[in-house]
């Protein structure tokens, strides 16, 4: 279950990283100085929401922004949808034992 | 991207068609609900949830106990007409106001029963989205506190869904004003 996008936000930086990014883009080195983080800090807690597609970047001149990948929602929409199988795979399962 | 969020908020809707009455169906997903839960993966104590209750009455909670005397409420029973529909707010984890509804419809199909299960309202979380950033005490620190307190996958999960539906929203509608 942790290689799940939204596992990603189970971090309090990554999360308040992810607060900003919803606000507006962000360059690396604003979120830096927004957060109080080094930016090489900064910069590997992107890499860790972009590889779960909770973030995209896209180039601005000569920086790069990031901003919320909607690939993302996506995914969790599907998560929540397979939390529903199983449940409901547990529940029907539950008629098919004579003990149950 | 429109039309991915469009598909996003739509309900989740799931059908089971399982070997019992509708009376035995609706009995073993409310007051047998403990019984078959997966709680070990699907709940706010994980590993240390000892049971969970559906209190069977309109008002009525749906409580997780936790080993140490801990409570955590996934939500309150909004219809309750036995044995062919139950209805429930849905927040395990999470903030009462980031909660989405779930219904269960039980039909009789011939000696089984088919179980349809919808899980609606993820626009929701965005109009919350939407009042959080008016100012009012509902914002995103919030509704994320509530399930830091406990690092479960399934909290982690859910209350994560409500922050990205909150994003996401924010983002969509940002890009339809530019």
């Amino acid at each position: 279950m942790t290689n799940v996008p939204i596992a990603a936000l189970a971090d309090p930086t990554r999360r308040r990283l992810f607060d900003r990014l919803r606000r507006r883009p962000y360059a690396v080195g604003e979120l830096a100085r927004a957060l109080g983080v080094s930016q090489p800090a900064v910069s590997q807690h992107l890499a860790v929401l972009r590889r779960a597609r909770l973030v995209r970047s896209r180039a601005d001149g000569a920086r790069r922004l990031y901003q919320p990948d909607p690939a993302g929602i996506a995914a969790l929409r599907e998560y929540v949808d397979r939390m529903w199988d199983d449940v409901l795979t547990a529940y029907a399962q539950s008629f098919e034992e004579p003990s149950a | 991207m429109t039309a991915a969020h469009t598909r996003s908020f739509t309900p989740i809707v799931k059908q089971v068609t399982i070997r019992a009455t509708p009376e035995e169906a609706f009995r073993r997903f409310t007051s047998e609900l403990a019984s078959w839960w997966p709680l070990r993966s699907h709940s706010v104590g994980q590993a240390e949830a000892e049971t969970v209750v559906m209190e069977g009455r309109v008002g009525g909670r749906i409580v997780e106990y936790i080993r140490g005397g801990q409570e955590a409420v996934w939500g309150t029973i909004t219809a309750w007409d036995p044995p062919r529909r139950v209805a429930f707010t849905w927040h395990p984890g999470r903030a009462p106001e980031t909660a989405q509804d779930v219904e269960l419809v039980f039909t009789a199909a011939g000696a089984r029963t088919s179980v349809r299960l919808t899980h609606r309202g993820f626009e929701r979380l965005g109009a919350l989205g939407k009042k959080a950033r008016r100012g009012y005490p509902i914002g995103w620190s919030y509704v994320l506190g509530l399930y830091t307190r406990r690092r479960g996958p399934f909290m982690l999960l859910m209350g994560g869904l409500t922050a990205l539906i909150l994003a996401f929203r924010r983002d969509t509608r940002s890009e339809a004003t530019a």
